[in-house]
This record gives structure tokens, C-alpha cells and sequence, in this order.
């Protein structure tokens, strides 16, 4: 009686198994499935919302315009919970299940790098929004991002010190991968000729008194100090070099622009200058940018940030590259789509890849000037 | 080194060592009394900076005012650890042990409870603009600085005397050394003990409220300053406040000195390489007497 029932209940059930998967199969032709793998929770879960937000929004603004090529356009969300752990088994899940052609994702450099192997070996495009991780620039022929890497501002604030005519350079640097990354890329750009890295010092991030390697650095006499830090470190290392009497100009970080920086360092961040590369800018009068900000607006009731905007972006340069192709869409069909398409236009301004899938941003300066962070005025 | 300097690292070495001479005290009381690690003596250092910043920052109080509010609350919050955890414990006779973990884990909670309430970032309590510090001898000190020095010397000192000379302190001095004996001559440890943890704890609040105007403030400020703390103690010899000053001043000297010739990263590592040394060729410390019976 018993294995009669267990027979009748396993038959229904790889009945409905089969008919789910006939039934997805005949419907497959119609839709292109993008994956997108977000941390939805956990940690940097707000992240993963506000990008998901903007995805939603992106998917409905293609599919009333008709999806591409007359299909319908599908995303398949994974929760990566910002953990490499997760975010691998979301990754492989959207590459053999999905069988998707490229993913959008991940928010954090952390899950991008490890699921990159996965991407690359399945010959499915990964782009990432926002991750900035030096590392990334070589994780794979499929793997892009639109965020520049880490890498490109020590390399642009080193270029700026030598066109302005320093030569003794202190780099003060956070000691951790961040830090150390774009110390090293500055030194290595920096030094030439009579241009020379004086005095390289390390702090941890629990740090918080660097009075001593205040005068360290004044003691060595440099024309510019470099620090490279988060808005917290860097804020009080510039109030402290006030207290202290040290009148030397100093160069930060693109983290610096937030505002809790301008309140931490007080009087004592003026002057300053960092790098910026051009981005999403919510004043921007670009006819595409103000669209998506008012159709945001109206639809989430809120201004979107960096975050929705990349990842907007992101989801509708992988559209744009579908549409370009024909036949089935694939990850090689995509990346070749990438890789000769030029410049795209898109609301954070112009997108365009290099040879690593890095994408290449014009940077601007900045400082702070009464209190407000301004463009730099040469 | 060159002149100009001198003065500055000085001073600099001057008011870190004041920092933890008072973490390092309250954690010395504390610890002489009850023979165990008081990890929560971290976060009432942390309490007493978020409990100023709470007072002026969200109810507006002027400074002062905040001060005077915060190191009561201090006291009474160490007074509620040892009434509510840590003598139940004792009189259950859970060994030095138990009551470590107890300690460790009345820290973790009540961090992330003020992560909770006040946030992971950095909070200032100081206001008006970011002023140049006062010319002295060629260094740069602040007003808040100076400040910091006069009242750790200040408490160094009052501490000593209460000690020495009044009837609680030589209370706390008595079941320091010989519990079992005071207990005979008729003090009530328990009662001293508590008196101890207010007495500690109070040194703390005072050291996390400096530490914040200076430095501003995070809520995992506190284990920082409580390992240099427990580090002076060691190397400074458990028992006596000019040896725990001591300590706290050659931990400061390492540490700015460190920065000064070798580089501003190896900072900690250096203190900790003093600590081993201490602990394998003199583990009595400066101060302190060898004892034959094992006292933990």
C-alpha cells in the first residue's frame, strides 16, 4: 500500500517537474533572461535595494517599448548577502541553471572576484556596477565594470602633484588593500627625475591619534602630503596637521566626498584636493540623466544615488549590447558587442571600456572651499 | 632626533601615557581586589564618551554639564556590573575565569548596543572651528591637550592619597593583599569591591571623555585603550600606582617613539613585543614584588 502511494506521488511529481521545464522551454525563445546578483541581504543589503530598484525600473522602461528584438526582457535576481560564499553558489546557480548570457553584478568588489572564475569559464559576461577592486582589471576576458578602479585615481592625483610642480611627496596611507594599492600606484607614478616619495607611513583603521607621524612628516620638509584613506582617517589627520601648525598641501582620496567628512575635519579640510571621476551627478542637465531622475523620483518617491544609477546603467548597457546582436544572444556575442562599441551614453555620463574591461572615465578635480566641495579652479 | 621635534614627541608621548595611566589605574583597582580581567572596564571608558556626547550633542547640555551628568552614570554602571554579574557569580564561586568571559561578554553586548543607539561612525563632541594649538618651548599643544595632562596627574595623584591615607582605601589595600585576612579584621570585601569598581570605573569615564574631545570617538574606542591599559598594568606591576604610571608612560614612550624611528604601522605590534619581553624576563614588572604563591 505504502510503495503503491510513494510510486503515484513520485510519478505526479516528475510529471509536473517535466511539464514545468517542457513549459519553460517552449516559452524560452520568447524571453532573454539577464541575471543579476545583488546583495538583497545582509550587510551591504541597502545597496543591493537601491540597485534592484532602479533594475526593476530599467526592465519595465525596455519592456514597454516593446524588449528587444520583440522579446521580453527577464531578470533573475540572486542574493549574493555580500558573502564570496553566497555569492559563488548565486553565480553558478544563474550560469548552469539560468543559463544566463551575463550578469549584472556584483555591488561589492568581494563577490565580483570570486565569482569571476565562474563567469569567465562559462563564457558569460559579468559586469559589475560599481565594484572598484584593483584586482578586477585582470579577473577575465568577460569580466567589465563601469567604476573606475582604485587604481586610476592614485594614478591621476600622482600625474596632477607632477603637472603642478611638486616634487616631495609624504604619503600618509590606510594599511589595508585600499590604502596600500593606491600608495603604491602614486609612488610608482610619482617618482621621476627630481620627483621623489620622501617619507611613506602606514596607519591602521582603529588609529586615531597621529600626532607623531604629523611631525614625522613635517620633519622631512615634503611640498605635498598624499593621503590615502576613508573621510574618517583623512578627516582627522587633516585636524590634527591644523593643531599641529603643519601648512602643507594636502591631496586625498575620491572617499572623502561625503559630508560627514566636512563635519569630522571642520575649518581644517579646506583646501584640499581629490580626485573625482565623472560619474553620476544629480545636477546634471543631460537630457538622459534628468530623465531617469525624474522617472525615479516619481516612481520610488526619492532622489537616486550612485548606486542606482550604476546599476541602471549596468542592466541597460547589457540591453543595449543584446539589441546589437542577433540570433541567440550569448556571452561572446555580448562581449564582442563590449569591446567594439565605443562610447555609450549613459546616465552617468559617457561609458567606455579598455582592454580589460575597465571602464574609462575622464577625472576632475575637487577641493573643499568654504566648507563646500568644489570643482578645483586651476 | 632634531631639536624642534624633541619638545613636540614629548609632549605627544606626555598625553598618551596620561590616556592610559587612568585606564590602566581604574583597570589596577579593580583588578587587585577581584584577581580577574575586567574586560567590561573597556566600555565604560567607551560609555563615558558617548554618554557626554549623548548629553550635549542630544539634550543639548552645555559641556560642563554633560561631564558632571556622565561620570556618575559611569560609576553607577560599573557598580551594576559588579552587583548584577559579577557577585552573583563570586558567591555561586565561579572561578577568575568564568567571570573573564562574564566580563567579555558584558563588553561585546554593551558595544553593540551602542553601535545600535548612536551608530558605527565617528561621533565628535567638540565644536567651533579647528583652532592652531599654542606655541610651548617649539610644540604645538592644544587647550584640550593640556587639559588632558593636568587632570590624569591630577587623578594620579588624588588616587595615591585616597589609598594611602583614608579608611576606604586602605580598606581596598587590605583585601588587595590578603582578602581572607581583611575578612577576619572585620572588613565587609564585598562592600570594598563594589567600592572599587565605583573608583575604577569613575577613572575610566574621565579617560573616555578626554579621549573623546581630543579625539573624537567610535564605539570600539574602548578595547584599544584597555589592552594598553592591561599592558601597562603588567609591565608597570599590579599594586602600585607609581609603578602603573610607570608602565603607562613607557607604553606611551615606545609608541610615539616607534612612529617617530621605525614606521607608524608597527606602532601597536612594538607595545606587544615590550609586553612578551616583560612577561618572560620580569614578570613582577618595575614595581612590583615577586610573590611565591600564584595569585590568579
Amino acid at each position: 500500500m505504502k510503495s503503491k502511494w510513494a510510486w503515484t506521488v513520485s510519478i505526479l511529481i516528475v510529471a509536473v517537474v517535466i511539464g514545468v521545464w517542457l513549459f519553460q522551454n517552449g516559452k524560452k525563445p520568447q524571453e532573454i533572461k539577464i541575471g543579476v546578483l545583488f546583495p538583497l541581504t545582509g550587510n551591504a543589503a541597502s545597496y543591493g535595494e537601491k540597485g534592484k530598484k532602479a533594475i526593476d525600473m530599467a526592465l519595465d522602461e525596455i519592456n514597454e517599448s516593446g524588449g528587444v528584438h520583440g522579446r521580453k526582457i527577464v531578470a533573475i535576481y540572486e542574493d549574493s548577502r555580500a558573502e564570496p560564499k553566497t555569492g559563488v553558489a548565486a553565480m553558478r546557480k544563474l550560469v548552469n541553471v539560468d543559463r544566463v548570457p551575463a550578469v549584472v553584478g556584483d555591488i561589492v568588489s568581494a563577490v565580483t572576484l570570486p565569482a569571476a572564475p565562474i563567469a569567465e569559464s562559462n563564457k558569460v559576461v559579468l559586469l559589475s556596477p560599481t565594484s572598484s577592486a584593483p584586482a578586477i582589471t585582470n579577473a577575465g576576458e568577460f569580466i567589465y565594470r563601469i567604476w573606475p578602479s582604485d587604481l586610476a585615481e592614485g594614478k591621476a592625483v600622482a600625474e596632477f602633484a607632477r603637472k603642478h610642480g611638486y616634487v616631495r611627496a609624504a604619503i600618509l596611507h590606510l594599511n589595508n588593500d585600499y590604502g596600500l594599492a593606491i600608495a603604491k600606484i602614486f609612488k610608482e607614478k610619482f617618482e621621476n627625475g627630481d620627483a621623489k616619495v620622501v617619507l611613506m607611513e602606514g596607519y591602521s583603521k582603529d588609529d586615531t591619534d597621529y600626532r607623531s607621524v604629523l611631525s614625522k612628516v613635517e620633519r622631512v620638509k615634503p611640498d605635498v602630503v598624499y593621503v590615502a584613506g576613508y573621510y574618517a582617517d583623512t578627516a582627522k589627520i587633516l585636524r590634527q596637521a591644523h593643531e599641529l601648525g603643519i601648512n602643507i598641501q594636502f591631496l586625498g582620496t575620491t572617499a572623502i566626498e561625503d559630508d560627514k567628512f566636512l563635519e569630522l575635519a571642520g575649518n581644517a579640510a579646506e583646501g584640499i584636493i581629490y580626485p573625482l571621476a565623472t560619474g553620476f551627478d544629480p545636477t546634471s542637465t543631460a537630457p538622459k540623466t534628468k530623465k531617469f531622475i525624474d522617472a525615479f523620483q516619481k516612481r520610488y518617491n526619492y532622489q537616486p544615488g550612485w548606486v542606482e544609477a550604476q546599476s541602471y546603467d549596468a542592466f541597460m548597457l547589457i540591453c543595449a549590447a543584446a539589441k546589437g546582436s542577433s540570433g541567440t544572444i550569448d556571452g561572446p556575442k555580448i562581449k564582442a558587442f563590449f569591446d567594439s562599441m565605443g562610447e555609450y551614453d549613459g546616465v552617468t555620463g559617457k561609458i567606455k571600456f579598455d582592454k580589460n574591461g575597465d571602464v574609462v572615465k575622464p577625472v576632475i578635480f575637487k577641493t573643499v572651499r568654504n566648507g563646500k566641495f568644489e570643482p578645483l579652479i586651476d | 632626533m632634531d631639536k624642534p621635534y624633541i619638545m613636540q614627541v614629548v609632549i605627544n608621548i606626555l598625553i598618551t601615557s596620561g590616556i592610559i595611566a587612568l585606564v590602566a589605574l581604574g583597570f589596577a583597582i579593580i583588578y587587585q581586589t577581584t584577581r580577574f580581567f575586567h574586560f567590561a572596564h573597556g566600555i565604560v571608558f567607551t560609555s563615558g564618551a558617548y554618554l557626554a556626547f549623548f548629553f550635549k550633542s542630544w539634550l543639548g547640555l552645555p559641556l560642563f554639564l554633560s561631564i558632571l551628568f556622565t561620570i556618575p552614570l559611569c560609576i553607577i554602571l560599573g557598580c551594576l556590573m559588579e552587583t548584577s554579574v559579577y557577585l552573583p557569580l563570586r558567591n555561586r564561586g565561579a572561578s577568575p575565569l568564568i567571570l573573564l568571559l562574564a566580563s567579555l561578554g558584558i563588553y561585546i553586548v554593551l558595544q553593540n548596543v551602542i553601535s545600535m543607539i548612536f551608530g558605527d561612525d565617528t561621533k565628535i563632541i567638540r565644536s567651533g572651528p579647528v583652532r592652531e594649538g599654542l606655541n610651548m618651548l617649539g610644540a604645538r599643544v592644544t587647550p584640550t591637550q593640556i587639559i588632558i595632562l593636568g587632570v590624569s596627574v591630577a587623578l594620579i595623584i588624588i588616587v595615591t592619597i585616597f589609598l594611602q591615607k583614608t579608611k576606604n582605601g586602605r580598606a581596598m589595600r587590605a583585601v588587595a593583599n590578603d582578602p581572607l585576612l581583611a575578612c577576619v579584621s572585620g572588613i565587609d570585601s564585598d562592600r570594598v569591591i563594589l567600592w572599587t569598581f565605583g573608583l575604577g570605573s569613575a577613572l575610566a569615564g574621565v579617560a573616555g571623555i578626554l579621549v573623546s574631545l581630543d579625539l573624537d570617538m567610535t564605539p570600539t574606542m574602548g578595547m584599544n585603550a584597555l589592552m594598553m591599559g592591561v599592558v601597562a598594568v603588567i609591565i608597570g606591576g599590579v599594586g602600585s600606582v607609581a609603578g602603573v604610571a610607570l608602565g603607562a608612560l613607557l607604553i606611551g614612550t615606545v609608541q610615539n617613539l616607534g612612529v617617530w624611528y621605525i614606521n607608524s604601522k608597527w606602532q601597536d605590534a612594538i607595545v606587544f613585543v615590550i609586553l612578551l619581553a616583560f612577561l618572560l624576563f620580569r614578570p613582577e614588572g618595575f614595581l612590583g614584588k615577586k610573590v611565591s604563591k600564584t595569585a590568579v
